[in-house]
């Protein structure tokens, strides 16, 4: 199956079990590492001393990279051979129940992109954009070193344990190590986050095409596309996915120009739609998406989006080094300390580290680190390559879109991200609330930078997806095209965002329907049948109504929706997080390994400490811009004595806001009460671990030798080289 | 040059999965080459099926 097993079965296993301990460092191993630590120091040194003068974003990549090369070199090693010590004579799960399908050993090279490309979409593009609203330098330190400290680490960590029991999913372990009151709350975890992330990357999508025909028109031309391309690859040529990427890119872009077209044609109007109605079509859309076979538009789109997403991140990183754009916010902005800034409330912690999530630590990777990829490597190094490295690279996608929006004009980014309800509609009402904010930007100059880019206007275009392709299209046209084809990439980065958080949407519907069927079938038998059509249809339906429920509420809250929705999902997403720390850590204590337990225990309880405390203050602060029951209570006191507070503008926006705040309130209580249950049952296990006399049984699938040759890194050694010759195999990887 | 662009093909291939098709008619003559080989047309449509039964997340 793969480049280095023995072609034909009589040929000898080798019989050198990978050596442990090579790579000593010699001297020019040192120079070149001490350079990189030089460099690094350097550029971390201009971030975080520098007030008042011009930063320039190079720093920003310099400090990054060099952190991420120190950490993979050594952090990550070092964890790879003392805390899970990986085994090269071991067989994975790949190698001993490979059957072509799900199990297969893959090229680390390969399997580094299919990871990657499962765990990087919006989250690390939206989070970056909205933290800006505290400066440059919080949202930098929290990307890199929550990558390198808790991000990257549970990645590599649950994929390891997860292969090592044939890759078990993360709800699967939480049952077999924490118990079946971890195992159900990790499972109502998922499938809450689940909608809640659907919920604010449709609101991302509707607050990016609202009131823009050429956007609308872009993104609604992709669904032909896709049908056009499914049937393409269904019935003229099959397994062409290249040949049919290639002919949807170049529709892709031509969809672009002609959304130009169009918003100068008289069908502009057709496709200047409002939120609401843009809501209605993303719900009725996610729901035929997501009944349809996955030929007809999930696998084109898929296909279309994995590469928009490689490319452009690829274009972004060229960009910012040619470009070398200078930042233009703060380092710490007031906001950050006084913690009443317009994007979200809340002051830096713990608020910075939920609203960026992807990029530092997230709990959805853990889904994919044990879902499909522990069933694909070939040899358990490789879990530092692909687990660790494939997060390091999100973790460098976060930081470019921080770049792309410091480099805004603070008086812009306001105006773009500040809630309607305090902008008002007009560029004269936005111009003077974001002059209340203590930014400056005059009306003529935010009609300016709406024309440049060819849109209505940039009032209050929340989310983070305009303000990124704001931000992108000023790189892009730095070095491509010029000031003339600022609009088209513009278009160019929205389209982007859009078209891969489509493709999460039907994705993400489709798996929360499984979960629902698969639990639902425990109690009715038919519902759980994937093939039921009704059943299908109805489960379907509950998701997708599931999520437009906070999806419409997001669209029409008068206090924005970004504002309320986007803390619940980074409250949820790192609360996953937690789960899968706590079972980690209990992984490692039950098996023997208590004085290592601090590499994932640390980040666990930084994380549990976030989350709790963000719930805590979403929960039980009474200043009504934070907590959300404190905002109920001010909004329906108001609504009995019969008055309207602003932003509202009514009664039933009075009601609305009321109702909402109720809704996240108790779900922010329930989010906590969530990982409080999970961690106090998962350090009970761990407390028992530690008094039993006996060691516990293990839960790992039994040893069995490897006879697969596979280099551990990226690049082969010069020892992998010569063991790979001795198998007769050879290094380039080149299946001929 | 030509070794970089081979390698490229091949990475692009493995990638976007248009190579699974050779790596099944591999497998399938290895371990059981008695037993009739599908089409191309019959693989690529059972491997995309799969994915209505066992649906797989991508991230946030």
């Amino acid at each position: 199956m793969t480049t280095t097993t023995p072609a034909s079965p009589p040929t000898p296993p080798p019989t050198t079990p990978a050596p442990a301990g090579r790579g000593r460092l010699n001297p020019r191993s040192i120079a070149i590492w001490t350079a990189i630590a030089i460099a690094g120091a350097i550029a971390w040194g201009v971030l975080a001393l520098s007030r008042g003068e011009e930063i320039n974003a190079i720093w920003l990549v310099v400090a990054a990279l060099a952190s991420y090369a120190i950490a993979y070199r050594f952090y990550a090693r070092f964890i790879v051979r003392k805390v899970l010590k990986v085994d090269d004579t071991r067989a994975t799960p790949a190698e001993r129940l490979d059957n072509g399908i799900d199990y297969q050993p893959t090229d680390r090279r390969i399997l580094v992109g299919h990871h990657f490309a499962a765990i990087a979409g919006a989250g690390p593009l939206v989070g970056p954009v909205l933290a800006a609203q505290m400066g440059y330098l919080p949202g930098t330190m929290w990307i890199i070193f929550g990558v390198i400290f808790a991000g990257a680490v549970q990645d590599m960590v649950i994929l390891f344990f997860s292969m090592r029991r044939n890759g078990k999913s993360l709800g699967q372990m939480a049952r077999d190590e924490i118990g079946t009151v971890g195992g159900i709350a990790a499972l109502v975890a998922v499938f809450s986050i689940m909608i809640i992330l659907l919920a604010v990357l449709a609101l991302v999508v509707v607050n990016a095409l609202a009131k823009s025909p050429w956007g609308t028109f872009s993104i609604a031309m992709t669904i032909p596309i896709a049908l056009f391309m499914g049937f393409y690859l269904r019935v003229l040529r099959p397994g062409r996915v290249i040949e049919t990427t290639a002919i949807g890119v170049g529709l892709l872009l031509l969809a672009i120009v002609a959304g130009g077209w169009v918003q100068e044609s008289g069908l502009a109007d057709t496709f200047t739609l409002s939120p609401e109605t843009l809501t209605i079509c993303l719900i009725v859309y996610g729901f035929f998406a997501s009944v349809l076979p996955v030929w007809m538009l999930l696998a084109p789109r898929d296909y279309l989006s994995t590469f928009m997403k490689v490319g452009v991140i690829g274009l972004l990183a060229v960009g910012v080094l040619v470009a070398a754009p200078v930042l233009r916010t703060e380092a710490v902005t007031d906001f950050a300390r006084e913690g009443n800034g317009p994007v979200f409330s809340g002051a830096l912690f713990p608020f910075v580290f939920i609203t960026i999530a992807c990029g530092a630590l997230s709990g959805f990777h853990a889904l994919i680190s044990s879902g499909t990829t522990p069933k694909m490597i070939q040899k358990e190094s490789q879990v530092r390559l692909v687990g660790y490295g494939a997060m390091l690279m999100e973790s460098f996608v976060a930081v470019m879109a921080l770049i792309a929006a410091c480099i805004l004009e603070p008086g812009l980014y306001y105006a773009m991200n500040a809630p309607a309800g305090v902008l008002g509609s007009t560029v004269d009402s936005a111009s003077a609330a974001v002059a209340n904010l203590g930014f400056t930007i005059s009306p003529q100059d935010l009609s300016a930078a709406a024309a440049e880019v060819e849109e209505q206007t940039l009032v209050a275009r929340t989310g983070g997806a305009p303000t990124l392709a704001v931000g992108m299209s000023e790189i892009f046209s730095s070095f491509l095209g010029g000031s003339g084809l600022k609009a088209f990439w513009y278009h160019f980065a929205i389209m982007f965002e859009a078209l891969f958080i489509l493709t999460t949407v039907d994705a993400g519907t489709r798996v929360g329907r499984f979960m629902l069927q698969d639990t639902l079938g425990n109690i009715w038998k038919p519902i759980g049948r994937v093939s039921w059509k009704p059943g299908l249809w109805a489960t379907s339906a509950v998701v997708v109504l599931a999520w437009g429920y906070f999806l419409y509420t997001g669209v029409t809250n008068p206090l924005g929706g970004i504002n309320q929705l986007f803390p619940l999902f980074g409250i949820a997403n790192q609360l996953l997080a937690a789960v899968a720390l706590a079972v980690a850590t209990t992984i490692l204590v039950k098996s023997g390994r208590l004085k290592w337990a601090w590499v994932t225990g640390i980040p666990l309880v930084w994380d549990a400490t976030v989350t709790l405390t963000a719930s805590w203050q979403k929960v039980f602060s009474d200043n009504p811009a934070i907590g959300f029951f404190a905002q109920r209570e001010r909004f329906s006191d108001a609504l009995d004595r019969g008055e309207v507070l602003a932003p509202a503008k009514n009664l039933d926006d009075m009601r609305a806001v009321v109702t909402n705040s109720t809704v996240d309130g108790v779900l922010a209580a329930f989010f906590a009460i969530l990982v409080i249950i999970v961690i106090v049952n998962a350090a009970w296990v761990c407390y028992k671990a530690i008094r039993a006399r006996e060691p516990l049984p293990t839960t790992e699938a039994p040893y069995v030798e490897s006879k697969i040759v596979a280099p551990a890194g990226l690049f082969p050694t010069a020892e992998e080289r010569r063991e790979l010759a001795a198998a007769g195999a050879s290094s380039t990887g080149d299946r001929t | 040059m030509r070794r970089a662009l081979a390698a490229l093909r091949w990475y692009f291939r493995e990638l976007s999965g248009e190579a699974e098709y050779d790596h099944y008619v591999d497998r399938h003559r290895r371990l059981h080459p008695e037993q009739p080989l599908m089409t191309r047309r019959e693989f690529e449509h059972c491997r995309t099926d799969r994915r209505d039964e066992t649906p797989t997340a991508s991230c946030c």
